[in-house]
């Protein structure tokens, strides 16, 4: 029984874990043109940061 | 009245229409066309903050792709998302609530660009014919 308590703590621990890293990644900016098209910049590309820079001055100052 | 200019409203009046419509929107604020404030909610600073915001995100959105004009820029982030929208010479910047539905928001913002009285503009004269 105390083993199976322990189980359950890891295994509260480790989704709190991937739902935190989860919601880190949570990012990403997304362009539309007049022709239709768009495109989406996500976690990880160099353009994003630039949108997120401003992005976070707009909303904190 | 002209059939086109009914539904029409003032930029204060369209900003009001579209804060309590949407409750995911929590500031926003209408450019004219050069990028000057025509309305924004909350101070005039945070007016000038989100128009300067506005065009940062034109100028990078522009610079990520050579040709094509920009229409709307949504830039997500956990807490929250920060949406421009250009329609008709007319911009439209807003901060929402952390995931928002990016469709209502960009339908209210474009539907509240629509709204705006558009200043009647001269009609160019036709020039006669001289033949005889």
């Amino acid at each position: 029984m105390r083993r199976l308590f322990w189980l359950a703590v890891a295994a509260a621990v480790a989704w709190w874990f991937v739902r935190r890293r989860g919601g880190s990644d949570d990012s990403g900016a997304t362009i539309g043109y007049a022709d239709g098209s768009a495109v989406t910049f996500e976690h990880g590309s160099p353009e994003l940061d630039r949108f997120l820079d401003v992005a976070t001055e707009a909303r904190n100052g | 009245m002209t059939r086109a200019s009914v539904g029409a409203v003032e930029p204060s009046e369209a900003l009001d229409e579209l804060t309590t419509l949407s409750s995911q929107i929590q500031d926003v604020a209408i450019l004219g066309e050069s990028g000057f404030v025509l309305a924004s909610t909350g101070t005039p600073e945070r007016g000038e903050r989100l128009a300067r915001a506005a065009a940062d995100l034109l100028t990078v959105a522009a610079d990520a792709r050579t040709g094509g004009d920009v229409t709307r820029v949504e830039v997500r982030q956990p807490e929250g998302s920060l949406f421009v929208v250009v329609e008709a010479g007319r911009t439209a910047v807003a901060t929402t609530v952390a995931e928002p539905t990016a469709g209502l928001v960009l339908y209210d913002l474009r539907t509240a660009l629509r709204r705006l009285e558009e200043a009647p503009k001269p009609k160019p004269r036709r020039k006669r014919s001289t033949s005889a």
